[in-house]
């Protein structure tokens, strides 16, 4: 059960009972929220604090390498994050596009106010989705069976929110205290003790205590931008969302952002105050409680440790159109006030700056997500789920993406259906949560295209024709965008076949198509290249092949938008098809299913190692147990012997 | 309710992309006969290039057929072949059976043979298990019995034989692995951190060390050829001065007078040729004229011979007359064992050999002199560390520890056929360091040609297919280990 102080209620009526309890309104939540309830459950969102949903806590940005595709995913799904950046986006710019089209970055600075408030409006106009504005206090588990989750919640003052499945998305308030300098600041959440301590009971062991880092933040009316590189957004804006083909704001409203460097002065004043910041310190004393050194989110504090004699961009992204504030990107720390002033008036431009807000330190548990199911959902409560940063992922993505998941499962959980699993060939989705649960993670994860072992197929090009159908299937993609994506997929297909037919020598196709300076394809030795392969030249466009087959490729010529997704699919094409082979392994592997709750401290053919990693894992399959480092190849040929007798019980 | 955790929406995964596997099933080390097996797709075909015929073998029937190695099209045994269509066999699909002779020579050459057809790869741990298991052709008492077998293809069973490899090739592909997964760090530093990393010289610097590498992983390639002597046989020459007892070692070694002996000096003018079976390694046994100044141009043309031999062998026994040194004096001996027989025998003739050329000194006679001299001789060349065996081929003294210490030899130049099956080993790392190599190639065709022209991408691609294939000898690489060192190198992150 939940209980809760009630603060604030919003369209609660009458009814609470619930299918569906997501607590928390990050960008985990929203869309946990929004993906049940578009999924047909009733859905109750509970936040501390309603104005602040869909708030961007950290960077004024969506998006980057990695992130873009998740972004792509998650609206593949009819997910909310995609369409509310195309509605608040102030600066679009597509990383990495001098590489190929499987790693852009689409990336965009946001409008703070305009995102939230998208983001709001689009949440409260959700049917089936209800807001509550109050703190929870505790989660009940029912009486009958220790394993089942109570069906029933209870506020703090007594009053109980019911609800069949709940979804956690709780973010950094698992013991979170903020730091301004080594002053503890303030605790989060402090009033639900008891909460806390009920999560510490159900997800055992924990995960790792960190410490983030936040730059602080700038009043741009002080910044000399004369002094400063001028970075303008992409002329041509590309949207996150597959149901745009334009963004709302115009390239030419568009604000730029700004670049700087810091310099030997900056490195000085850190180094000279690095006993002042909390986690520098335990560091070098501590015990190793906390994760320190976090990798990817480094603070300017350990850049400046880790690499000596080195200049640091900065950039300067704005924060809205009604705003001054200015966000200074590579400069998170946990210094005291005094120092962070000092520090940031040594860059240059930023001479005469003011500080809006002093950065300051998020301190946190994370749990250990290995407890988790694929699904998102706790092996050990029935009808729980967790999602967001408080699995131990750092990012707006990495949590939306989780958020997604936990939202959709939870909802089929209470239908009694199949929950959703992605899996590592499907997309990042599946490769985040493959990796979150299989293998944990040691510092707060975050996505990186070398991540995929299918990065040639999982673009964010193609995630609609990856993942709407599946989505659709289990009934969270709505049927405009289903419509959309099949007849986008039919000329695609089409266009994709005759290419595969079309099967001339290189001179033939020259002489045809009329090509000049092209050069034929490496990875081939062949006489005969299809249509198809011809396009892996990236100075041949389907343009150039439709001038010798007009009558073939007559409907789709004009739409610039299809060809373009045409010849990506066709320069990885040959590329992809090598991977098949590994993919149907991997799948192979997925579809020999464990028992969930096989007892691996009986098995006497495993090693004391294995049966504590298995048991700590608990592999839904023999692919995922093959995943996990260090079980012999002759144990899982063992446990072979638990899927055929599981499927034998099964089916 | 129950609710199933079999995948939601997935079916059965389709046949359309599974790979054909082969292993050997027999067991380890030399056998009478010995068992290959290969199953999926292209089975029909391989069967096809193996036998050189369009026509299988009627399907669950022994039949006796000539089996080539398709690439060269030589002979590699002639053996019985079972050909079981699926759905009726072991794992449910195509599958065929080799049942060869078992010396390590035969099933290596088969092993290679099928490595080399397109589309067949080793099998994994468990591959011909599982695919039985998925084909609904195994019971759980089954699976029980083949995992003890399938153990021998464990990862412990990779580390042993990685182990036991020597240990210069197992430290040089740790460092190949460390090499390019610099290179892939690099490479996925530049894709995933554009904002942080500047590209320039990261490209060319990675293009110089795969090419560095390629070079090396394709020396490597051409030139262990350990395979390639236990198919045809370890070229193990006899040489020595005349009247040493050459002649009689030969006729020793293989029970037989295949040369003729006599006590007059310079009585072997040819070459003479005996294949011997050697702790299980084929050994191709040369005797050869012994080398002296001479004018008879007989002899002069065996003694020309003789050298052209030496030149060409993989080992040398060079055999010395112990009763001609009464006193403890070696150093003439040792002084350049090869010098000797550098002897000039005729300018024209005259080609040094190389100096590295491995040998074993046999020091002959050994009845004619007294114990107690044998003894000190023996000491003498320990004390130098030189390998030397004191034998007499009339007695038969000696004749065991040379025999253990010359199988030892052939073990060291072939690989050990006993010790978790190296034939296997030794294909499956060939087959892994080829498709390696590939890869490497293709980047480096794409590197030359520029990243303006091709996508880095499909670039790192083949690095990451590339280290992963490295992996598959020196151990898993995983995308962890590819980013702690893109962490370690780069300063990354906003």
């Amino acid at each position: 059960m939940l209980r809760f102080t009630r603060n604030f209620c919003y369209r609660l009526g009458c009814d609470s009972f619930y299918d569906v309890i997501v607590v928390g309104g990050g960008h985990a939540g929203t869309e946990s929220a929004a993906a049940a309830a578009r999924n047909g459950s009733r859905v109750c969102l509970i936040s501390h604090d309603l104005t602040k949903i869909g708030e961007m806590s950290c960077n004024p940005s969506f998006g980057g390498i990695g992130k873009g595709h998740l972004i792509r995913e998650i609206d593949a799904l009819d997910g909310l994050c995609g369409r509310i950046c195309d509605l608040s986006g102030i600066h679009y710019k597509v990383l990495n596009k001098r590489k190929g089209p499987a790693v852009w970055g689409l990336r965009a600075q946001m409008d703070r106010n305009l995102y939230r408030s998208n983001m709001q409006v689009e949440i409260k106009s959700t049917p089936n989705l209800s807001l509550l504005q109050g703190a929870v206090v505790d989660l009940i588990l029912s009486s009958d069976g220790d394993k089942q989750l109570g069906r029933n919640y209870v506020l703090h003052n007594g009053s109980i929110i019911k609800a069949r499945s709940v979804v956690l998305t709780t973010g950094t308030f698992l013991r979170g205290k903020i730091y301004i300098g080594k002053t503890l600041s303030i605790f989060l959440n402090r009033d639900v003790t008891n909460f806390i301590d009920h999560e510490y009971e159900i997800m055992d062991p924990l995960g790792n205590r960190v410490i983030h880092g936040t730059p602080p933040r700038l009043d741009g009316r002080t910044i000399d931008y004369k002094k400063l590189v001028i970075q303008h957004g992409d002329e041509k804006p590309t949207p996150f969302s597959f149901l745009n083909r334009a963004v709302k704001i115009e390239p030419a409203e568009q604000l730029p952002c700004f670049l700087t460097l810091t310099n030997s002065n900056t490195h000085s004043i850190i180094t000279r105050h690095l006993h002042l910041t909390p986690h520098i310190k335990e560091e070098v004393c501590g015990p190793r409680q906390y994760l320190l050194f976090m990798q990817y989110c480094p603070s300017i504090e350990s850049k400046v440790i880790r690499f000596r004699g080195r200049n640091h961009q900065i950039f300067l992204e704005p924060e809205g159109f009604d705003s001054s504030i200015v966000y200074p990107n590579g400069i998170s720390c946990t210094l005291p006030e005094n120092i962070q002033k000092a520090m940031i008036r040594s860059v240059h431009g930023l001479e005469d700056v003011e500080i809006v807000q002093t950065g300051y330190g998020v301190e946190y548990d994370y749990i250990d997500p290995r407890q988790l199911k694929p699904s998102l959902e706790t092996r050990k409560v029935s009808g729980l789920f967790f999602a967001g940063q408080i699995n131990g992922t750092t990012g707006y993505e990495e949590a939306a993406a989780q958020g997604i998941i936990a939202g959709i499962n939870s909802s089929l959980m209470v239908k009694g259906m199949s929950p959703l699993i992605l899996d590592r060939a499907d997309g990042y989705i599946g490769v985040l949560i493959d990796d979150l649960t299989t293998r944990g993670t040691t510092e707060p994860y975050r996505m990186f295209t070398s991540r995929a072992e299918f990065r040639l197929r999982l673009r964010p090009d193609n995630a609609d024709l990856r993942l709407t159908e599946k989505g659709y299937k289990v009934g969270i993609v709505r049927e405009q965008r289903f419509e959309k994506m099949v007849k986008i997929k039919t000329k695609f297909d089409k266009a994709i076949n005759t290419l595969r037919e079309l099967k001339f020598s290189e001179s033939s196709w020259k002489a045809r198509c009329n090509l000049s300076g092209m050069r034929h394809s490496v990875t081939k030795v062949n006489f005969f290249f299809s249509g198809l392969e011809m396009l892996i030249n990236s100075r041949v466009s389907l343009s150039d092949i439709s001038r010798g087959f007009p009558a073939e490729f007559r409907d789709i010529v004009e739409d610039d938008y299809l060809c373009n997704r045409i010849e990506i699919e066709g320069s990885y094409a040959n590329a992809i098809e090598r991977q098949n082979k590994d993919v149907s392994e991997l799948r192979r592997l997925e579809y020999l299913a464990l028992p969930d709750d096989l007892d691996y401290t009986r098995l006497g053919f495993l090693d004391e190692e294995e049966k504590e990693k298995l048991s700590t894992v608990a592999p839904r399959t023999l692919g995922s147990a093959s995943r996990i480092d260090g079980i012999s190849a002759s144990s899982l040929v063992q446990l072979l012997k638990f899927v055929k007798k599981y499927k034998q019980i099964h089916t | 309710m129950v609710r199933f955790c079999i995948r939601s929406c997935s079916d059965r995964p389709s046949d359309l992309y599974r790979s054909t596997v082969f292993a050997v099933s027999s067991g380890h080390g030399v056998s009478g006969v010995a068992v290959i097996r290969v199953t999926g797709p292209e089975t029909s075909e391989a069967v096809k290039l193996m036998t050189k015929s369009d026509n299988l073998p009627k399907p669950r029937y022994a039949s006796l057929r000539k089996i080539y190695q398709p690439s060269t099209g030589d002979l590699v045994d002639k053996g019985l072949i079972l050909w079981f269509p699926g759905p009726n066999s072991f794992t449910g699909e195509d599958l065929a059976e080799f049942q060869v002779h078992g010396g390590s020579a035969v099933v290596e050459g088969i092993l290679t043979s099928l490595s080399e057809i397109d589309g067949l790869y080793p099998a994994m741990a468990g591959d011909f298990t599982r695919r039985a298991f998925e084909n609904e052709k195994l019971d759980l008492t089954e699976v029980e019995g083949l995992a003890d077998l399938i153990h021998a293809q464990t990862e412990a069973q990779r580390k042993q034989a990685l182990r036991q490899m020597d240990g210069h090739l197992s430290q040089l592909y740790k460092i190949w692995s460390k090499t390019l997964l610099k290179s892939v760090a690099d490479i996925e530093a530049t894709i995933d951190f554009s904002e942080d990393v500047i590209e320039d010289g990261i490209l060319t610097n990675v293009k110089n060390s795969v090419n560095k590498l390629a070079k090396e992983v394709r020396n490597h390639l051409e030139d262990g050829r350990r395979g390639e002597k236990l198919r045809s046989g370890v070229n193990v020459v006899i040489a020595g001065p005349p009247n040493v007892g050459k002649s009689s070692l030969l006729n020793l070694l293989c029970q037989r007078p295949a040369a003729i002996v006599s006590p007059l000096e310079g009585t072997t003018r040819d070459v003479v040729e005996t294949a011997v079976n050697i702790g299980g390694y084929p050994v191709l046994f040369s005797d050869t004229a012994g080398i002296r100044q001479s004018i008879d141009p007989v002899e002069k043309e065996g003694i020309k011979r003789a050298k052209s031999k030496i030149s060409a062998a993989d080992f040398v026994l060079i055999v010395h007359d112990l009763s001609k040194y009464k006193h403890v004096d070696i150093d003439g001996l040792l002084e350049s064992p090869l010098r000797m027989l550098n002897t000039n025998v005729d300018e024209s003739t005259s080609a040094d050999f190389d100096e590295n050329i491995e040998y074993l000194m046999i020091l002959n006679k050994a009845d004619l002199i007294t114990n107690n001299l044998a003894v000190q001789m023996k000491e003498a060349f320990n004390t130098k560390g030189v390998n030397a065996c004191i034998i007499s081929c009339e007695t038969g003294d000696g004749i065991e520890d040379f025999i253990n210490i010359l199988s030892q030899k052939m073990k060291d130049i072939c690989g050990d056929p006993v010790v978790g099956n190296p034939s296997i080993t030794q294909a499956r790392h060939r087959f892994h360091l080829r498709e390696a190599l590939n890869s490497l190639e293709i980047y480096l065709r794409m590197a030359h040609d520029g990243f303006e022209d091709h996508d880095l991408v499909l670039g790192a691609e083949e690095l990451r297919i590339a280290l992963r294939e490295l992996g598959r000898i020196t151990g898993n690489i995983g995308t962890e280990d590819i980013l702690d060192v893109i962490f370690r190198d780069f300063c990354i992150g906003k």
